[in-house]
């Protein structure tokens, strides 16, 4: 009746197109948001998504059970989503408001931020993406990013810093 | 004003575009479509008329031998009077899957576990309590709203470890009382299932957008009308059935809804393994924070090939991060990329969060004892294609996973201490 997505993985590599749904509705969105947060565009995000999880349905059976499916579908995604990011060069700082209703006032008060976001060395937007809009702690960023754990509280900590500096807040 | 920035950043996640239904649907239905062909159902399979379980084949032979008329109003008329006409339906209902079965390691009996759900659900107000016990052990409680989910874990959206109530329950459970008073509940057949006439009634169910077909198949009492089984139809598969042991309504009661109780004690919200590193048996001996265990240099006909430490790293839903490490011997090569293959894996660590199957909410285990759980997808006609083991051992916490059963049998029974050196 508890089921993680460890679980589900298992049960969806032994034949549940169940468990695959399940695991499909749990990760799109967020799949989704990070697709998008790297390559700033609603129809990349679409393409890359679809992609990933095509990828990571397909290679269930590769999947060892060590990281968590989470993790393992983010990396997908930020792998591809940088190719075509930078295939299709979509980072424009605008486009971050493509498909967004952005009619509330705190909203409006942020599009500096997500300008500001956007406008990182593609490093730190990720890792910013990662952090605090895919909610990954700094050791599952190490693990999507392939990178030592003191590199990621690195990046993060000059990203932090970068965006208090561009958006004038004192520190 | 580092706090602030990085509230802000959480908040500007929350409020990032949302895709498109379209999107969704296509992506989903590539996804599905990306799953392995080997593991998906045969179409013959489909129609449930391989390997059935002797109940089932009962009702299906007679099923296709008795024509029907589905025009019956009388039946799901008298369905409907045998439940009853006060607002809360209270039933007692048992999938016919085993949950678990707990094997006695040196004796090799062993005794399956079906969990049981007591629910109350209350159609006007969108109320549905759900109580899951294995032997009387409480598993969960989960209540579903209007607004939302909570369990005895918290929240359900969003929390990494969710209480999950099966389609086919949550479809007979909302949708059985509703398609009886709606005439959308039709006669589909009359058989004979323990010896009793029954009579099988099918209820479509509201599917979501981009999502297969979904319906709901009750099998009734020919004389008491009392519904027995159900299962449920997600597509082109099918779930295994459920035993229905007592349904009946009752009145609204004070605290009938209550949230359930939040478990005051952590839980984990997942965990990562890393730094892998192959040792040898000696260096596997000391490598845990106690002596180890192993089922030796084969199992049967496999023999280990890896052994190898790793870092365990915890996350609680209280923040904190913790750290173990775990032991993992590779008997026997996985095969990438297809199922099956003979192998085995055997993890260790001595913590007892360590992902093992099976093992989350359940009753502690006693020594000597195996818990088994097999995956091979939803319906009587599907044979396990991995399974998972479980043993507590003097503090250490052992999962075991094969294609093979017999494989974690005789592991668990081979365990003994690794010396080193």
């Amino acid at each position: 009746v508890v089921r993680d997505d460890q679980q589900l993985v298992a049960e969806a590599a032994a034949g549940s197109r169940a468990a695959a749904d399940e695991l499909f509705s749990r990760h799109w969105l967020p799949a989704w948001r990070l697709a998008y947060s790297v390559t700033g565009s609603s129809t990349a995000a679409d393409d890359v998504t679809q992609d990933a999880f095509e990828r990571a349905f397909r290679g269930l059976h590769g999947f060892n059970g060590r990281s968590s499916f989470r993790t393992w579908l983010s990396r997908i995604v930020v792998n591809r989503a940088i190719d075509v990011g930078r295939r299709q060069r979509a980072l424009e700082p605008l486009e971050a408001a493509d498909g967004a209703q952005w009619t509330d006032d705190d909203l409006v008060r942020d599009r500096d931020l997500l300008d500001a976001v956007f406008a990182l060395a593609e490093e730190r937007r990720l890792v910013i993406a990662l952090r605090y809009w895919a909610r990954c702690s700094p050791p599952e960023i190490a693990e999507i990013l392939d990178l030592p754990l003191g590199t990621v509280h690195s990046r993060l900590a000059r990203a932090l810093a970068d965006l208090r500096s561009r958006l004038e807040v004192p520190t | 004003m580092t706090v602030e920035l990085e509230q802000r950043l959480e908040n500007l996640g929350d409020a990032l575009p949302t895709p498109s239904e379209t999107a969704r649907a296509e992506a989903r239905a590539r996804a599905l479509a990306a799953l392995p062909p080997a593991l998906r159902r045969p179409y013959r399979r489909r129609l449930g008329l391989v390997a059935l379980s002797g109940a089932a084949v009962a009702v299906l032979a007679l099923l296709l031998a008795t024509p029907w008329d589905d025009r019956s109003p009388l039946a799901t008329e008298r369905a409907l009077a045998a439940l009853g006409d006060r607002p809360v339906i209270h039933a007692v209902v048992e999938s016919e899957q085993p949950h678990t079965t707990i094997v006695e390691v040196d004796s090799g009996q062993e005794r399956p576990q079906f969990m049981r759900t007591e629910y109350w659900y209350d159609d006007e107000r969108s109320l549905l309590r759900s109580r899951f016990t294995i032997d009387g052990h409480l598993l969960t409680e989960l209540l579903q709203t209007r607004e939302g989910a909570l369990s005895d874990l918290g929240p359900v959206s969003g929390n990494p470890v969710e209480p999950h109530l099966d389609p086919a329950l949550a479809g007979f459970a909302s949708g059985y009382r509703e398609a009886l008073e709606s005439g959308e509940a039709r006669v589909a057949g009359k058989t004979g299932l323990d010896g009793r006439e029954v009579i099988l009634l099918q209820i479509a169910l509201p599917s979501r957008k981009g999502r297969p077909p979904t319906h709901e198949e009750v099998a009734i009492d020919a004389e008491s009308y009392r519904p027995l089984r159900f299962r449920f139809h997600f597509g082109e598969d099918t779930s295994n059935w459920w035993r229905v042991v007592s349904i009946a309504t009752v009145d609204r009661e004070e605290g009938q809804f209550a949230p359930p109780p939040v478990r005051t004690e952590p839980h984990h919200r997942g965990q990562t393994w890393t730094d892998e590193q192959t040792v040898t048996p000696a260096e596997a001996a000391t490598a845990l924070e106690r002596p180890a265990v192993w089922a030796g240099e084969s199992v049967g006909d496999v023999a280990l090939s890896e052994i190898e430490v790793m870092k365990l790293t915890t996350e609680w839903t209280d923040g904190r991060e913790t750290e173990t490490r775990a032991l993992s011997f590779q008997y026997g090569e996985r095969p990438r990329g297809r199922a099956g293959g003979r192998w085995l894996r055997v993890t260790e660590s001595t913590s007892k969060e360590m992902s093992r199957f099976g093992s989350f909410g359940a009753a502690p285990l006693a020594p000597g004892e195996l818990r088994l759980v097999g995956l091979g997808g939803e319906g009587e006609a599907m044979i396990p294609m991995l399974w998972f083991g479980v043993v507590d051992l003097d503090g250490l916490y052992l999962g075991f996973e094969s294609p093979q059963r017999d494989l974690i049998l005789e592991a668990a029974r081979a365990l003994r201490p690794l010396r080193g050196g």
